[in-house]
């Protein structure tokens, strides 16, 4: 039947096999990718999250340069600015409070360069630069706000573009300055790449757990007696609440509090279109690039500028339904006025240890590490959030990163001072300083450094945590296509208010948010 | 010498009056006929729409209704009680002058540190006043409850306030001349005959002005319950200075905030027109 003997094999017949074998192992691939159980996807993104703390991340990026060379360039490249002042409006607290205490101080020093900082309120941050750059005053001349407002200057177009800066002044940017390194900058850029914020700071809102009572011997077994399973961090949200009713012990302990508390305020409207719909499956599939016809956390279809299921939206839809009754099943197990409690009072509940379990920004790690204003200093640990059992599918977002940047209004009076500092911010003098000091950092080669090893356990894993490339994922920033966050912020928040005061079902408060949110897009000119 | 146009002597007046109260009520009125959000949408010519829009908008009427209910229940407590204990200590004694000093502590704090105070003391974890009720089986919960969170704004209220309507009456009762009195007590007069035709006619116009100054701030209140409670739960106290502020800076929507400011601005100009003519007006014709 077969010609058994030896006979040599054509060039063209070796070509034809490997590339068979090749096309055959694509397709393989594919097909296993696609088919893979969403159990299987889950266990692969769990255990990604456990092993990471182990994990090595090859750093991508030209690697720094020496010190001493960098110092030279940053006084020589800022001599034409010497003497400038530039005024700088940004939020206050303890990040911003540390670039103008140690940080600025040395750039006046290497620059000459002084800098007028004007620290205020987030909303007033947004107010204020908003009224700036739309009556084109030129009071500041750098503003550092939320990424959440970059999908606004892609819209006004009121900021200089960072990309056309660059290729107009090669000789202000800093030798050590590689966009590749910078890995929230995706979020800041617009469709066509050019860069307009450079970030400074990268928080995911993670999910955040006692260890002391999580890896407790005794409470490891009442919990399974009770609940049949082990004491873990939940991965879904049905576990969670089994974990918040165990350890809901008034008036010392409760169960469980959401990162922003409950109150009729904004800090709702932002908690649900950064954790409670993405978790919930409320978006569309797809995590870098997200489907950009659905936005993830915002449930509007950007084809049909709608919020509604029947115009591709999602904000009447199942998922957004249960992500609503998910954040309403929490509240009997949070702390004694909780609907009176935003991220303030929500952060201060978990240092005080009144919580065994929460969602967290984790800008406030630094606070409940410190012994002194903590009392789960060394007690805490980080982890992905939990997500809906039902809805939430492999590779849909799960939370939110937390970025923030500079962004430079186009009237303002010092681009080039403005460009910079913002440079200098996150230069390799600063960064890894800045990284130890507050935790965070924007680029990928310190937040790889092993420097920041030993205080990844005081920070409770949140480095180990998002130095895992597929961990980070799960945590996108305000979808680009957000032109007018505050306005549609409102509509969200007023009308959440009402299913948590009681005032609407959780079905009724989802169609009347898409209802709401469909006619505010209509009144700013999206249809 | 020349003689100078006295209107003229009123220039400097004009001037002032003019820009820090006409020229931002011109500007709001002009804002008023646009569609204007501060997200840098060209601003829209749309005549009366946004007056339109608020006379069928439910937050307005809830709002203006809330409003009421906060200023008719500050003034119930805040005017008798003030009344009662300006009588109790307009005597000039040592003792008096203490207690004076004391109770017109709070009206030297400005608003927003009342209102981070009453935030701490009701604070559902370390607040005394929950804790105090706590011991009653009393949950008490700004948060959740609307009627806390009314009523506590109204306590606030009157903890800052009545000291004022105090200070008003006692410098009010003090200026009645002690021959009356005297006059009534060698006729026998009885003590609530006393305050009813001596004390009370003397203390008439102190009474107008506190009143009028009361409600119109009541009306007006901000601060201390935008750090208390913003809105409340189910809007509570979502007064439309709030309201205000929430649409023309929480939302940005700048046009539809100057007209709910103008509805709201003529709504005081009527109140205090109205209790002007009924006090002044029935003083004119008596």
């Amino acid at each position: 039947m077969f010609d058994m003997s030896e006979k040599k094999v054509d060039r063209r017949t070796w070509i034809a096999t490997v590339a068979a074998a090749i096309g055959g192992l694509a397709v393989g691939a594919a097909a296993g990718y696609f088919a893979t159980p969403r159990e299987v996807l889950e266990k692969m993104i769990t255990t990604t999250v456990e092993k990471i703390e182990t994990k090595t991340v090859t750093v991508t990026g030209s690697p720094p340069k020496p010190e001493e060379e960098l110092i030279r360039w940053w006084k020589e490249a800022s001599k034409p600015y010497s003497g400038t002042t530039i005024k700088v409006l940004a939020q206050a607290w303890e990040p911003n409070f540390y670039l103008r205490d140690v940080v600025g101080p040395k750039f006046t020093e290497l620059t000459g360069i002084k800098i007028d900082w004007e620290l205020t309120s987030n909303e007033l941050v947004m107010e204020k630069e908003i009224l700036d750059m739309e009556r084109g005053t030129g009071i500041y001349s750098s503003t550092y706000d939320d990424q959440d407002m970059v999908g606004t200057w892609i819209r006004k177009g009121w900021t200089y573009d960072y990309t056309k800066l660059m290729d107009e002044h090669p000789e202000l940017i800093e030798p050590a300055f590689n966009p590749d390194d910078i890995f929230p900058l995706p979020y800041c850029k617009d469709a066509k790449g050019h860069i307009l914020s450079i970030p400074a700071e990268y928080f995911p809102k993670t999910y955040i757990y006692r260890t002391d009572l999580f890896e407790s011997p005794k409470e490891k077994e009442d919990f399974r007696k009770k609940y049949g399973y082990e004491l873990r961090p939940p991965r879904y949200y049905d576990e969670m609440l089994d974990i918040a009713e165990f350890f809901t012990r008034p008036p010392d302990l409760y169960g469980f509090i959401g990162a922003d508390g409950a109150k009729a305020h904004e800090a709702l409207g932002f908690d649900f279109f950064e954790t409670w719909f993405p978790s919930c499956g409320a978006t569309g599939e797809g995590l870098d690039p997200y489907p950009r016809d659905l936005l993830p956390g915002w449930g509007i279809n950007t084809k049909t500028w709608s919020s509604r299921m029947e115009n591709g939206g999602a904000l009447d839809s199942p998922q957004a339904v249960r992500a609503i009754e998910t954040f309403l099943k929490w509240l009997p197990y949070a702390p004694p006025g909780v609907r009176a409690m935003i991220y303030v009072e929500s952060g201060e509940q978990q240092a005080a240890g009144k919580v065994a379990q929460a969602i967290t920004y984790t800008q406030f790690l630094s606070t409940y590490a410190n012994p002194e204003l903590s009392k789960i200093a060394g007690k805490f640990r980080v982890t992905l959030p939990p997500v809906d059992r039902e809805y939430w599918r492999p590779y849909m977002p799960i939370g939110y990163a937390d970025i923030s940047g500079y962004t430079i209004p186009w009237c303002s009076p010092h681009p080039e001072a403005a460009f910079l500092w913002a440079q200098f911010v996150i230069s390799p003098l600063n960064e890894l300083e800045r990284a130890k000091a507050i935790n965070t950092t924007v680029r990928t080669s310190v937040l790889t450094n092993p420097a920041l090893d030993p205080l990844d356990a005081k920070f409770g894993g949140v480095f180990s945590l998002i130095r895992d490339p597929i961990a980070r994922k799960y945590f996108v920033g305000t979808p680009l296509e957000i032109g007018d966050y505050a306005p549609l912020l409102y509509v969200f928040y007023t009308t959440l208010a009402k299913a948590v005061a009681g005032e609407l079902t959780p079905k009724e408060c989802a169609n009347e948010l898409a209802r709401a949110i469909d006619e505010e897009l209509v009144k700013l000119g999206y249809k | 010498m020349r003689a100078v146009n006295p209107w003229l002597l009123f220039l400097p007046a004009f001037i002032v009056v003019g820009f820090n109260s006409f020229l931002p009520i011109v500007y709001a009125a002009y804002l008023s006929t646009q569609r204007f959000y501060l997200t840098g949408i060209e601003a829209k010519f749309i005549g009366y729409d946004n007056f339109t829009a608020l006379m069928f908008d439910e937050t307005v009427w809830r709002s203006l209704l809330t409003g009421a209910a906060f200023v008719v229940t500050c003034l119930v407590i805040e005017i008798p009680l003030g009344l009662v204990m300006a009588l109790m200590m307009f005597k000039e004694s040592k003792l008096n002058r203490v207690i004076r000093t004391l109770i017109s502590y709070p009206i030297l704090m400005p608003p927003i540190t009342v209102g981070a105070v009453w935030l701490l003391l009701t604070r559902p974890d370390i607040g005394p006043i929950p804790n105090f009720l706590n011991q009653f089986g009393i949950v008490y919960d700004i948060g959740s409850n609307p009627f806390h969170a009314f009523f506590t704004v109204v306590a606030m209220d009157v903890w800052y306030w009545t000291p004022f309507v105090i200070l008003v009456f006692v410098a009010a009762r003090a200026s009645i001349s002690p021959e009356q009195y005297e006059s009534a007590m060698v006729d026998g007069a009885s003590s609530w005959h006393i305050f009813r035709y001596i004390t009370f006619p003397g203390l008439r116009y102190a009474l107008v002005v506190v009143l009028l100054i009361r409600m119109i701030d009541s009306l007006k209140i901000f601060d201390q319950v935008w750090i208390l409670t913003s809105e409340g739960p189910y809007k509570a106290t979502n007064f439309m200075s709030i309201y205000i502020v929430k649409t023309a800076i929480g939302q940005l929507n700048v046009g539809y905030g100057a007209a709910l400011s103008l509805f709201f601005l003529f709504i005081i100009i009527i109140l205090t027109f109205v209790m002007l003519k009924l006090v002044f007006g029935r003083r004119s014709s008596s």
